[in-house]
């Protein structure tokens, strides 16, 4: 009897390694870093003289974000729950029921560490009294105004006049 | 004599295959894999940046000014925003008028600027309690479009009355 023809199969690993590649570099490129991934997805109200931050080219490098960050992210539940809120910075929740003095202490912290370690850079204005370190405050649309002013007076003990606020592009 | 060709595989020999005679590629396409179902696990689309509406909060607060720019020459202006009720639109007064929508707020705002050096004004914003952030926000806006660029809120009532 004849042995039957053995056939060897095999499977050509390039284009698969091909395919891989491109789909890493897709992910790569399209996706977001996790270092990013501490911005509160958060309903911001609109502005049509706002800017995009490369347009006004600020030096951004040291500068604070604040976010306010609702307790439930549906605008009706944290009505009808009388939800409470919280100050992000630095990915670090504050409560606000100390009228802001946890998230003053962070703050504080962070300025004295930004000018020690600042080569000179970050300073007190001689005149107004004021850091030249740009705030940007990210404040969603529903948020109280008895909430976002707690954190406009934090900032403003801290002797922080330069702010930013977040802004949506117009909706259509 | 006739040569039969047996195909790609034939000048490789019996370790024929990526692995055969270089078996670290198998452990290559492993990492690959791993990294790769790394940032699949981690994907997220990018957001897009947010816009950015810049403001000078007053002097007068805990940065203790020097006297020449307390007593710089400025005029104010005081708007009060407040709703009747959580469900109707905000109205808007500038120093004490009569109140009104937010397009009467830009005109008579940008009548009180006509002429005059935008610098000098210093906005002071009071709200009352069912004011949202989104009803002071143009009041910003509107602020930065006729280039008055201090602009600060007033205490609440119930932040006066309230322990600190």
């Amino acid at each position: 009897m004849k042995k039957p023809d053995i056939n060897n199969i095999e499977v050509d690993m390039v284009p698969l390694i091909d395919i891989i590649s491109l789909l890493l570099m897709f992910l790569i490129i399209v996706g977001d870093t996790t270092a990013s991934s501490n911005i509160a997805s958060l309903r911001l109200p609109t502005a049509d003289q706002a800017q995009t931050e490369t347009t006004f080219w600020r030096d951004t490098k040291d500068r604070i974000v604040i976010q306010i960050k609702p307790e439930f992210d549906d605008e009706n539940v944290q009505a009808a729950k009388n939800g409470k809120y919280f100050f992000v910075f630095n990915a670090a929740k504050h409560g606000n029921a100390d009228e802001g003095k946890s998230l003053k202490d962070h703050l504080a912290k962070f300025i004295d560490d930004a000018a020690a370690h600042g080569n000179g850079k970050i300073v007190k204005d001689s005149k107004t009294g004021t850091w030249n370190i740009p705030v940007k405050l990210r404040i969603p649309e529903s948020c109280p105004m008895v909430e976002a002013e707690k954190v406009l007076y934090t900032v403003a003990s801290l002797s922080l006049s330069d702010i930013q606020y977040g802004a949506a592009e117009i909706r259509k | 004599m006739s040569h039969k060709k047996m195909g790609a595989s034939a000048d490789h020999g019996d370790d024929s295959g990526h692995g055969g005679d270089r078996p670290w590629v198998y452990f290559m396409i492993d990492s690959f894999f791993l990294v790769t179902q790394f940032f699949v696990l981690t994907f997220k689309v990018r957001t897009g940046e947010d816009l950015i509406l810049p403001h000078k909060l007053p002097p007068g607060g805990a940065g203790k000014p020097t006297p020449d720019v307390l007593v710089k020459e400025t005029l104010p202006v005081a708007i009060t925003v407040n709703r009747d009720t959580a469900e109707s639109a905000p109205w808007y007064k500038i120093n004490g008028g009569s109140p009104g929508d937010l397009q009467s707020l830009n005109s008579t705002l940008g009548s009180l600027v006509e002429g005059k050096d935008p610098s000098k004004f210093s906005v002071r914003i009071s709200y009352e309690g069912k004011v949202i952030f989104k009803d002071v926000m143009p009041i910003f806006n509107t602020c930065i479009k006729y280039k008055i660029s201090e602009c600060g809120l007033q205490p609440s009532r119930e932040r006066i009355t309230s322990p600190r």
